[in-house]
């Protein structure tokens, strides 16, 4: 594969004259180790370093009932040791200068190492033997759920607004919904996780074939391909994996739906009160997702976007206004989130981003708005594939999504076709006025 | 929207149980045979009015990116009108020329171009990036900007509302509390110490921002950076075109801010009632970055609390489970190099935690000296992860910048591997000494001191109480 990764292959009408969006080619290698882990290879000689990715294919949505917060807190236990490397997994890494870390949200947990080029066997022996000899006991245990709950009070609980983010989930979602708690989960879960969930936990979900490997950058293939094999063969197979698109058993059945329109307020120790209106949308890459976010592009990026026109120039009944759509494995949430300016109400607020809705209802944006939107989406993806790091993300993404490691092609397609009608269509569909969660935050009278 | 190029690093930092000693010994895999690593190439050119230009190339993504950058920043801010640096620059991409704020983002967008601008403390930039096919009328729009900024009344009217609320709400952030206290006692009422409030806010207006810009923001104190898919051949008769006549002034003089080293411990603190966590801070001057043991000191700090696998972190995080992080940093500005070792904790643990961390700057000066191991790891880290800060082309730009900013030696970025591998024992040892002490430190603690105050008091040293603007407003009995 000795070819640059991107090459520019069509055009599209999106910028001033002869202007062109090149599609990106993202060129790799995939195949299957007789224990089933998938390894993704992909070249970069751009700079002498690495990327060693892997994901497992479990997040906060396949947590078992009563043990809210156990992906993330298994996370953590991943860089505590492991048989043949009993040491911190940070300090090995931090040692050779890698940049490391590991994150977890609803539909998947990563873990990765941007090492120099010649650490690449560092990378791979000890991504390996955490995967098949982590070491568990109950000091570390008790050290990492003491660490993720501080972690909860200093991301959440002492930042403001940080209670919207534990609140939203379960106000969005309907009880037993996978998706129906915060991923950080509560005090009481974290403090309940025993070493038999661990164990469990890493049994069940922590197995070669239920993983996927990439290795992006400065590497020699035959040599890559020779190291992966010598690191990653031994690792036992374990259990056949639950299905990766299938929720788990005793959940909801998916789609959820808001049956009607919820209204909320919480009352909080803040200084400005803040609304946020969310509505349950097409899963990440379903028919309607890219719709969805170039419609919130044309609805609030840049000061000539519509939310931004009517809601802070025009009436000036709010400070910010921001839409998004928020892309999730089973699901998604579009959410309008905005600031009402000093003397007005998130009341108000909310009756001016209706009226805008109403009037893009009736009358759908310009092609202008659209192909703006359109390059917008065109240049995001093509500007994520610069790094290795990058890279790497978009194999896992669309091999995790997707089943299909080099699906950036229908990824850019999605946006390429969407036109004024399915846009139009996607609001109407999934943004009714009628079935959508409205949460305002009040403050509490904070005195500065 | 500052950087050149911004880096994502997660914020989440995974961890692990048992604090190892760094030199603890794992069978790890040896390296592959090393691979060379070159520096990207720095190519300078000048525009006919002497604006000086510096590229750097990078051809792996279609893109561009386009900074300008001045010798100026809130420092310059006029006594009552603090801010003013931080709006005019703000107030630049809301209308130029013939185009008002709605029509310059039109533009803009339609391209998939984007433009920004803001000024900190010590620094000011317009800031651009577009499709590379794209940039010449996307640069059509960086010169109309900064030629001809309208600072139109009705935009500076919206954009003082948005900043009045922004600075209520940055008054419930706890770290942007301890931020504007630790600046107020090492800075006073100068420098740093200086901040944007309702008064001055409301004093300054469109007049006052253009002649800002007058004084300010002119080729005479200006560097254009261009970095991604592009040249400088290419890229100079285009600036050109567009810059080559743009006012020259003379550049502005160096700040010389004064500063107000601690000479004992003090503790300030801020009541945030209810709050779960207590940010904490201790901090001091540290020197001159422009001093010869830089390099020793960016090793001790690794060690100190630079990084994860440190001495603070590995303490607070890793072995009592107190903290989600616990880290020291180095920030350069004007004014000597400031030390600020920062975490917030669970409440019950505050005095605990000031007291650990003071505990581990004396054990560095006395019985726990730097050891070989944590110095040799430390210069791994450090030349290990060298060559990835060059993956794309904003890091070595912003060095350009920097070394113009303050002065420092043309060759600072060749010279930093071998000022590190330079480091010895010794050298370190001396360093940690001269900028590092446990007995001159400004300690703040933002939290909950209805609960947490008799501990803090228990410490025993003098405590002021400050208000959430960094004010101090009294001492506790």
């Amino acid at each position: 594969m000795p070819l640059p990764s991107l090459a520019c292959l069509l055009a599209i009408a999106a910028a001033p004259p002869a202007a062109e969006v090149s599609t990106p080619v993202l060129r790799y290698d995939a195949y299957t180790l007789a224990n089933g882990l998938e390894v993704i290879l992909a070249e970069d000689h751009d700079v002498p370093i690495v990327q060693v990715e892997v994901w497992y294919h479990v997040g906060s949505k396949d947590e078992p009932p009563g043990r809210t917060g156990f992906a993330h807190l298994f996370e953590h236990l991943m860089f505590q040791g492991s048989r043949h490397h009993d040491r911190d997994y940070i300090l090995s890494m931090q040692e050779i200068g890698a940049v490391v870390n590991g994150s977890t949200n609803t539909d998947r947990t990563n873990y990765y190492e941007r090492v120099p080029a010649e650490e690449l066997p560092r990378a791979l022996f000890a991504e390996a033997d955490r995967m098949g000899w982590l070491l568990i006991d109950d000091a570390r245990l008790g050290n990492q759920r003491d660490v993720v709950r501080n972690e909860r009070r200093q991301n959440y609980e002492n930042r403001p607004y940080g209670a919207v983010r534990l609140a939203l989930p379960e106000l969005l979602w309907p009880e037993r919904h996978p998706y129906a708690h915060p991923v950080i989960g509560s005090h009481e879960d974290l403090e309940a996780a025993t070493l038999a969930d661990v164990q469990d936990f890493f049994r069940t979900w922590y197995t070669p074939n239920n993983a996927t490997l990439t290795v992006v950058g400065d590497v020699d293939p035959a040599e890559a391909r020779a190291l992966v094999e010598r690191y990653f063969g031994p690792v036992p197979r374990g259990p056949d994996p639950p299905s990766r698109a299938a929720p788990a058993a005793g959940t909801r059945p998916l789609p959820a739906a808001l049956p009607a329109e919820k209204e909320v307020t919480l009352t909080l120790p803040v200084p400005v009160p803040k609304v946020w209106i969310a509505w349950l949308t097409p899963a990440l890459y379903f028919p309607g997702d890219a719709e969805l976010d170039l419609l919130a592009d044309v609805l609030s990026r840049g000061d000539d976007s519509r939310l931004h026109t009517a809601l802070v120039r025009e009436r000036k009944v709010a400070r910010e206004v921001q839409a998004m759509q928020s892309s999730s494995q089973y699901q998604s949430v579009f959410m309008v989130q905005a600031t009402p300016s000093e003397g007005h109400t998130t009341a108000e607020v909310v009756a001016a981003v209706d009226e805008v809705l109403a009037d893009l209802r009736a009358h759908p944006p310009t092609d202008e708005e659209i192909e703006a939107a359109r390059a917008g989406a065109m240049r995001n993806l093509l500007e994520g594939l610069g790094t290795v790091a990058g890279k790497s993300g978009a194999l896992q993404s669309y091999n995790h999504f997707l089943g299909d490691p080099g699906a950036l092609d229908r990824d850019l397609e999605r946006y390429r076709t969407a036109t004024l009608a399915s846009v139009r269509e996607a609001m109407q569909a999934w943004l009714p006025p009628d079935r959508r969660l409205v949460l305002h935050v009040q403050p509490q009278g904070v005195t500065p | 929207m500052t950087v050149l190029l911004a880096t994502g690093l997660v914020a989440l930092l995974p961890g692990c149980a048992h604090p190892v000693p760094p030199e603890a010994a794992v069978a790890l895999p040896d390296p592959l045979p090393s691979r060379a690593f070159h520096l990207p190439e720095i190519h300078e050119g000048r525009l006919s009015n002497g604006l000086p230009v510096v590229v750097v190339e990078q051809h792996e993504t279609p893109m561009i990116w386009v900074q300008v950058s001045f010798r100026t920043g809130g420092w310059t801010d006029p006594p009552g009108l603090e801010g003013l640096a931080s709006v005019t620059l703000d107030m630049m991409d809301e209308g130029a020329g013939s185009l008002d704020a709605v029509g310059l983002a039109r533009a803009l967008d339609r391209m998939a171009s984007t433009l920004s601008a803001e000024a900190g403390l010590d620094s000011a930039a317009v800031t651009a990036s577009c499709l590379a096919w794209n940039l010449a009328p996307t640069l059509d729009l960086v010169a109309l900007v900064l030629r001809q900024p309208t600072f139109a009344p009705a935009e500076w009217a919206l954009m003082r509302s948005r900043r009045l609320q922004e600075l209520k709400e940055a008054d419930d952030q706890p770290e942007v509390i301890a931020t504007r206290v630790m600046d107020r006692v090492l800075y006073g009422d100068a420098y740093a110490g200086r901040r944007a409030e309702e008064a001055s806010y409301g004093r300054m207006g469109p007049a006052d921002m253009r002649a800002f810009a007058t004084a300010h923001l002119h080729a005479g104190n200006a560097l254009v950076e261009v970095g991604g898919d592009t040249t400088l051949e290419a890229v100079l008769p285009l600036l050109e075109a567009r810059l080559g006549t743009w006012q020259v002034q003379p550049a502005d003089p160096d700040p010389t801010p004064t500063v107000r080293p601690p000479r004992s411990v003090t503790l300030h603190v801020v009541d945030r009632p209810d709050a779960p966590q207590s940010v904490v801070r201790a901090g001091r001057f540290a020197e001159r970055r422009t001093d010869p043991d830089h390099w020793a000191f960016t090793l001790v700090n690794y060690a100190l609390g630079g990084q994860f696998a440190s001495r603070i972190n590995m303490n607070l995080r890793e072995d009592k489970g107190w903290t989600y992080g616990a880290r020291s940093s180095t920030l350069a500005s004007f004014a000597p190099v400031e030390w600020v070792a920062s975490t917030s904790v669970a409440r019950d643990v505050t005095a605990d935690t000031v007291r650990e961390i003071l505990g581990e700057v004396r054990g560095l000066l006395g019985d726990r000296p730097l050891t070989a191991g944590e110095l040799e790891f430390a210069r791994r880290s450090f030349v290990g992860g060298w060559p990835a800060r060059f993956e794309e082309p904003g890091a070595l730009l912003a060095q350009v910048e920097e070394i113009r900013r303050y002065g420092l030696p043309p060759t600072w970025v060749e010279d930093t591997l071998p000022g590190i591998r330079a480091v010895t024992l010794s050298s370190a040892d001396a360093a940690a000494r001269r900028r590092l002490s446990a007995d001159e430190l400004v300690v703040v603690v933002v939290g909950d001191m209805a609960r947490i105050r008799p501990s803090l008091d228990a410490l025993g040293w003098p405590v002021t109480v400050h208000d959430r603007r960094g004010r101090a407003i009294g001492v506790m009995p």
